[in-house]
């Protein structure tokens, strides 16, 4: 049953190749049948592909942490969907390839198939990279990116040669000590380039500031949380913590560094690129207090940044001008920039503060100083637009379709009610640090109580 | 012997992608990154003296080499071969946008907008 959670829209993606132009109508009633299929699914299931048991087969394992996962980011792909304007023609085919390997890579419990999934992602996002004639940048992104895939693969060979397996849970129980540098640092470097750690992160700017709204929407929310989820597991669950303290001063290294390069830029979908990126480094960094505290503050403010990142990407990317004559697109703007800064009332102060009190109590004051530094940054270039925004007298603005401007202005108001009772979003980060730290029900779900 | 020359055809590719000008030689040098990849995978599974895996009536003493790493070459292949026809179909794009595929003539073009 859990794999129907792929195969819908693999099957729906090749059925609706002839039909191009009516696709982009269909796609809110496959992601909503995903939707309604996995709240009738068994919680802490291990399902095994083909009959094979656990060790030797591919299993499908469904707790708390990846079905809260798959919520959040099939949420995602729904709300993408309910604006097919942006949709380019042909793309919708796309959107629903990356959904079946998206909720493949959150599912699956053996490494070699996390990057076959992982692989197909990386192609889906070349072809919605390379949107708005951006071909030079989706082919920056693809040279980067199979190279991260290829260095993902010798870390997933490596594990085999260290374990006889490729199972994860097989993995965290009999990994040889003498391998684990080299697959932590294998996979990590895998990893880096789709969850945007610095150094390799290059590509970010080149495709996010492309023009077209739906290239960042999806990538910079959906894809960077199932990213960040897979680094989460991997490093927490089945390597128990090991290889995080050079996770932590990555993170730390990327929020500094890209806040100061999104303070210099000229043009706003660069700035808020290199703000995405950023954000990333930031949650890494917190993930990898490895507290249940952290982790829970961590995807807090990793779900708050995405709900916001979603606004502000697609009315900067279709506003062209002032918004004097989009008044309630840019109360939407300017809502979700000051959710990302941080100003109280807004959900974005709640998981700032959540994070020093986590980060004060692990006993660490580098964070909590990295943090406020970068938020200093942040709220001078976002007021800087904002003024820029509202008070410069454009002539050439156009009017954006009236679904957009509904969709981001409700999106802003549950980010106003997050800010007062942020009860829901912080169980959502609650069940996803109980099944992510608890790797002993891990493996048990999986082995099956060996 | 054989893991010395996938690590330097590893090197040569990645030496490859930073240096060449020319887009379609970094092309090039991600195949020979890949190709080097599944030579390795392919000698970490052999067993010295042991036989092909399929299990017939010459071989029924099971005296095989690791089939598992084949396996996984297999789908290796398949998925280096689909990024090569998705990279050369942007670097046709990227050809008749610009007219050339020299890095810093693109970088010229890009400046003009």
């Amino acid at each position: 049953m859990t794999a129907l959670l792929i195969a819908i829209p693999l099957i729906s993606a090749f059925i609706f190749v002839p039909f191009k132009e009516k696709s982009k109508y269909i796609l809110p009633f496959i992601v909503l049948a995903n939707i309604i299929l996995l709240f009738n699914l068994p919680l802490d299931t291990a399902e095994s592909m083909g009959g094979w048991k656990a060790p030797f087969g591919i299993v499908l394992v469904l707790d708390s942490a990846s079905f809260y996962t798959l919520l959040v980011v099939n949420i995602i792909f729904l709300l993408i969907s309910l604006m097919p304007q942006i949709t380019d023609k042909g793309l919708s085919i796309i959107l629903l390839i990356l959904l079946a390997s998206t909720n493949g890579l959150i599912l699956t419990g053996d490494i070699f198939n996390s990057f076959v999934f992982m692989e197909i992602t990386a192609a889906a996002s070349y072809i919605i990279a390379s949107s708005k004639k951006n071909y030079y940048g989706a082919y920056k992104y693809l040279i980067v990116g199979s190279i991260a895939g290829g260095f993902y693969l010798l870390g997933a060979i490596y594990s085999y040669l260290g374990t006889g397996s490729l199972n994860f849970a097989d993995i965290s129980l009999n990994m040889k000590e003498s391998f684990l540098p080299y697959v932590a640092l294998m996979l990590f470097i895998g990893l880096a380039v789709e969850s945007k750690i610095l150094p390799l992160a290059g590509w970010v700017p080149d495709v996010y500031a492309s023009g077209s709204p739906l290239t960042p929407a999806i990538l910079g929310t959906g894809v960077t949380f199932t990213m960040i989820y897979l680094l989460s597991r991997i490093f927490i669950t089945v390597f128990n913590g090991y290889f995080l303290d050079v996770i932590y001063i990555f993170g730390l290294l990327t929020l500094i560094l890209a806040e100061i390069a999104a303070f210099k830029q000229e043009k706003l979908l660069k700035a808020l690129a290199f703000s995405s990126i950023a954000q990333a480094g930031l949650v890494l960094s917190v993930i990898s207090l490895n507290t249940y505290d952290s982790l829970k503050a961590g995807y807090f403010h990793l779900l708050n940044d995405a709900t916001a990142k979603i606004i502000l990407f697609v009315i900067a990317a279709t506003v062209v001008g002032s918004f004097m004559k989009n008044k309630t697109a840019g109360i939407s703007f300017s809502i979700a920039s000051f959710s990302l800064i941080g100003f109280p009332l807004f959900a974005g102060f709640r998981s700032k503060l959540l994070i020093l009190q986590s980060s004060f109590e692990s006993g660490n004051y580098i964070l909590p100083a990295a943090l406020l530094f970068s938020t200093i940054i942040e709220a001078a270039y976002l007021l800087k637009w904002n003024i820029h925004l509202w008070y410069e007298n454009n002539e050439k603005s156009e009017k954006i379709p009236w679904n957009i401007v509904l969709i981001t202005l409700i999106l802003s108001l549950f980010i106003i009610y997050i800010g007062l009772f942020p009860d829901t979003y912080l169980k959502i980060a609650e069940n996803i640090t109980n099944g992510l730290m608890n790797y002993k029900a891990y493996v048990t779900t999986v082995l099956g109580g060996m | 012997m054989v893991y010395y020359i996938s690590f330097i055809l590893i090197g040569v590719g990645i030496y490859g992608i930073l240096t060449q000008k020319n887009l379609f030689k970094t092309l090039v040098s991600l195949t020979i990154i890949d190709t080097a990849i599944n030579i390795l995978i392919i000698s970490l599974g052999y067993i010295e003296g042991s036989d092909v895996p399929i299990y017939s009536k010459y071989t029924q003493s099971a005296n095989f080499v690791d089939p598992l790493p084949q396996a996984l070459v297999l789908t290796a292949i398949v998925i280096g071969v689909g990024t090569l026809a998705l990279g050369a179909s942007l670097l046709i794009r990227v050809y008749e946008k610009y007219g050339t595929l020299d890095t810093e003539e693109i970088a010229v073009k890009e400046a003009r907008k």
